[in-house]
């Protein structure tokens, strides 16, 4: 199934943008990730969407779990479930929390961190009275104060491999995103670790996408490429065999000067191993090749190209035709 | 939104992305919040002395933020403690959780503004008004306004009698997950103090009541809101008195 993508610091022209389209085409949905301490709240983002977009799934990835009590990620999503209970999922994310350069956002013990979470979420949905004091989580015969007894898919995103496994037990679906030999590796390891559940988690591929269809899509691919390199752990290069040697100059780049200067160092191999990038066809065919990898769902976008609406269009047209 | 709970670039933020999708036509109120339900979710509000410094910095930090998007919107304080109180003019418009006009009148004479200071008041409490009564929306009626009671400050109680009254709900609310619970050991009067519940014949008065105290924004409470049938009971209440 194809997926739309957004970044919650999006203009919300934008979203509005992205959630009529998504309305107009045969797509499945779309995934809102959140953009630590930028753009607008991603839980009203989310019902924005919803609302605009009434026959779509909508997913949001929250990647801003210790600034938030868990009440209020549990309450947030209750109420983007009573829109719709059928068309909400929500993803947690800690992958990007170690590159943010605030100390009260780090965290420890992620592998922990995400199964108390998740843990504590279900049940609160589930209606019992919790008391919890861990390390990020307090909560004191806490009982939800809304209709209960419901369940929300709840997916993980990251992109460190050692909560791979952790996640292939735990959630209901994982978001991967990363360079293409890295997903290969992943999905064998999640079906490993998940060979002992009743059913395996659902598989999202996030991968930066661009249709080029001028001089000026290709220089926007390798920008996000540089983002997308930048934005890699090591442990996520070494699976996908990718030499740090050849990553460090658009790396330093990056650092000095930005994405776009960093660019000019993105080489095709690059290119192509961070973003789904080329004419409709061929990303709709590498779109296809995720699918035989395992994925249940492939995520179209950001940056999408130069025109955001041409883009979209023409993408779901191929992916139509397929 | 209790300032406890969401930090200040949350709250700008939520309002933003309401304030670019739908228009600069959203009113922010800001507070502490429950202290009950603020316990439940490990927030300890035990020394509230600081709380009104606090308020007034988040304050200034979302005034900022909503600012720089460019949004357009009243900032209101949710108030009901003398400390609290004391900081209301230094917003557009300050939300009382109270509803007998003794007890408003007492809230406003603790935040010393003149008359005509350009400050809105409103209040913002539990709701029924009612042409046909529903026994089940008087027990949700009572519920709501436990949960104000039981979390008011001590002085505030002590000032208006109901200390002694409320003291063993406070005790036992500390350790029940709902107000349910206790509530056999909530006096009814806390209906009367903590709530607008009344017939829709006697809504008329009561609104010429709180003009006369200075109000000028009343917010009606869940349960009037509990389905179309209790809105519609209060527009024609409300109906009534404009077009008289």
């Amino acid at each position: 199934m194809l997926d739309l993508g957004v970044m919650s610091n999006a203009p919300m022209s934008r979203i509005l943008e992205i959630a009529s389209a998504l309305e107009r085409r045969n797509v499945n949905g779309i995934w809102i990730s959140e953009d630590i301490d930028q753009g607008s709240d991603i839980f009203v983002q989310a019902s924005i969407m919803m609302l605009t977009a009434r026959t779509k799934n909508v997913g949001i990835c929250v990647t801003n779990l210790i600034a938030r009590n868990i009440s209020t990620i549990a309450r947030a999503a209750a109420a983007l479930r009573e829109i719709d209970p059928a068309r909400f999922r929500l993803s947690l994310g800690v992958g990007g929390l170690q590159n943010v350069p605030n100390p009260e956002l780090t965290v420890e013990k992620p592998v922990a961190m995400l199964r108390d979470i998740v843990d504590a979420l279900r049940r609160i949905w589930a209606g019992e009275t919790l008391t919890i004091e861990g390390e990020t989580i307090d909560l004191q015969q806490f009982l939800a104060r809304y209709k209960t007894g419901f369940s929300i898919p709840l997916y993980l995103s990251m992109r460190d491999p050692s909560l791979l496994r952790p996640a292939a037990r735990i959630a209901d679906g994982v978001i991967l995103s990363g360079p293409i030999p890295y997903l290969e590796k992943t999905v064998a390891i999640l079906r490993t670790a998940s060979q002992d559940r009743w059913s395996r988690p659902k598989l999202v591929f996030w991968l930066p996408t661009i249709v080029i269809q001028g001089r000026g899509d290709r220089r926007l691919a390798k920008t996000a490429a540089a983002a997308a390199i930048v934005g890699t752990p090591p442990s996520v290069l070494e699976m996908a065999e990718i030499s740090e040697d050849n990553v460090m100059r658009v790396r330093m780049v990056a650092q000095a000067r930005g994405y776009e200067a960093a660019s000019g160092h993105v080489t095709d191999e690059l290119l192509n191993s961070f973003t789904v990038s080329g004419d409709a066809r061929y990303i709709c065919q590498a779109f296809q090749s995720l699918a035989k990898l395992g994925a249940d769902e492939i995520v179209f976008g950001p940056p999408y190209g130069n025109s955001l609406s041409r883009s979209i269009r023409e993408i779901a047209k191929a992916w139509d035709r397929h | 939104m209790s300032i406890l709970l969401h930090n200040p670039s949350q709250v700008a933020s939520s309002l933003t992305a309401l304030s670019d999708a739908y228009g600069n036509r959203f009113d922010l109120c800001i507070g502490m919040g429950d202290r009950r339900q603020l316990g439940h979710v490990g927030i300890n509000v035990e020394k509230t002395n600081t709380f009104p410094a606090k308020v007034l910095q988040a304050k200034r930090k979302i005034a900022s933020h909503l600012h720089d998007a460019g949004v357009k919107a009243m900032i209101w304080l949710g108030a009901q403690g003398p400390r609290t109180l004391a900081i209301a003019r230094s917003f557009d418009g300050v939300l009382l959780n109270y509803s007998r006009p003794e007890m408003i009148s007492w809230a406003i004479k603790q935040m010393g503004v003149r008359r005509k200071c350009g400050l809105k008041i409103g209040t913002y409490s539990p709701s029924y008004v009612h042409q046909r009564l529903q026994p089940r929306l008087i027990r949700r009626v009572k519920v709501s306004s436990a949960i104000v009671a039981v979390g008011a400050t001590s002085q505030v109680l002590k000032e208006f009698g109901l200390y002694e009254k409320l003291r063993k709900a406070r005790k036992m609310a500390v350790a029940s997950p709902t107000i349910e619970d206790i509530l056999a050991d909530v006096p009814d009067e806390v209906v009367k103090n903590f709530s607008i519940t009344m017939k829709a014949t006697n809504l008329p008065a009561y609104l010429v009541e709180l003009r006369r105290l200075g109000v000028n924004h009343i917010v009606f409470a869940y349960p009037q809101n509990y389905s179309i049938e209790t809105v519609m009971e209060l527009g024609k209440a409300l109906g009534s008195r404009f077009s008289g």
